[in-house]
């Protein structure tokens, strides 16, 4: 049976993953937004279909980051209150 | 160098900007956290645990969508003869994915079969006038992208010409918004003002769809019947 300390400590650990993934997500949001303007100025007046794809699936990259960001913050908020009431 | 050498080095550039690396490492500790805090389950506390598991499965579309630009960035090199890379190979094909049918059902909220029509314009505009939202994304999902894209020029000078016949053309959007709810504020606004496109802030189709949306809902101020009448 764990005890309430190896309990919390499981969470922390587990915390500091969710943290460095953040990290991690947070420079790729930067990295894809400077990747979204140059391809933006580069094929700015095309209508071809493949240059619409590329950027149209940029787009959806950097909104389904925001929305991993959002749904890790939240697993952390989730976990430090379950872990502060034990 | 080049105008088009230059297009091809940018495009080239994009590529290694794009932080696939970031993404799987996010991935990866997501994952370990995930399996730490399994335990909470157990205890009756799957919150935090489905929390990551919705942030794994963003990631994964975050990192299929980077695979397909990368994809598609080459397709456009070698469409337009500026690509010296390796051919394809035959078992890494690219899923084609219509992304602008995907967007149309994002924005409108609906899902219905794709309806193909040739008077592309006059049919959007005829559902979205009879505020037919299923109807509307139907034709909208039915039409090429390129075709699809090709609405925003379509319309943007018939939008222009009726908003000036009107005295408050924000209202006209009012009673057809219902139409696109999920369509990003400020687009609409935009077209009426007439704001300079500024590619990255947007999806490509957005203003292509808010066109047909708008000068629908300026139609029906004016108590016209399609763009015809």
């Amino acid at each position: 049976v764990a005890s309430v300390a190896e309990v919390k400590a499981a969470i922390d650990a587990a915390l500091v993953h969710v943290q460095d993934g953040q990290a991690a997500v947070r420079v790729a949001s930067d990295r894809l937004a400077n990747a979204r303007q140059t391809l933006a100025v580069a094929v700015e007046g095309s209508g071809h279909d493949a240059a619409c794809a590329a950027r149209a699936a940029l787009t959806q990259g950097a909104g389904e980051l925001e929305d991993a960001l959002s749904a890790m913050h939240q697993a952390v908020e989730q976990a430090q209150s379950y872990s502060a009431a034990l | 160098m080049s105008l088009l050498t230059e297009v091809a080095v940018d495009l080239r550039t994009v590529g290694a900007q794009l932080p696939l690396p970031e993404v799987c490492r996010a991935a990866w500790d997501v994952e370990v956290a995930s399996r730490r805090l399994a335990m909470l389950v157990a205890a009756g506390q799957p919150g935090p645990v489905r929390a990551l598991g919705a942030a794994l499965e963003h990631l994964d579309t975050a990192a299929g969508a980077l695979l397909l630009s990368q994809h598609a960035i080459r397709g456009y090199l070698a469409a337009v003869g500026m690509s010296a890379g390796p051919v394809p190979s035959t078992v890494d094909v690219p899923v084609q994915h219509n992304w602008w049918a995907a967007r149309v059902f994002e924005v409108t909220a609906a899902s219905p079969a794709p309806v193909s029509r040739t008077d592309l314009l006059d049919e959007a505009v005829a559902r979205a006038q009879d505020g037919d939202r299923d109807g509307f994304a139907a034709v909208l999902a039915g039409a090429e992208p390129s075709a699809g894209l090709g609405l925003a020029s379509a319309t943007a000078p018939l939008v222009s010409g009726y908003a000036g016949l009107v005295e408050h053309p924000g209202r006209a959007w009012e009673a057809v918004r219902h139409l696109v709810p999920e369509l990003p504020s400020g687009v609409a606004a935009a077209i009426l003002a007439g704001t300079p496109r500024r590619p990255w802030d947007e999806h490509p189709a957005d203003r292509a769809i808010a066109g047909v949306v708008l000068l629908a809902g300026l139609l029906n101020l004016l108590g016209r019947k399609g763009i015809h009448d």
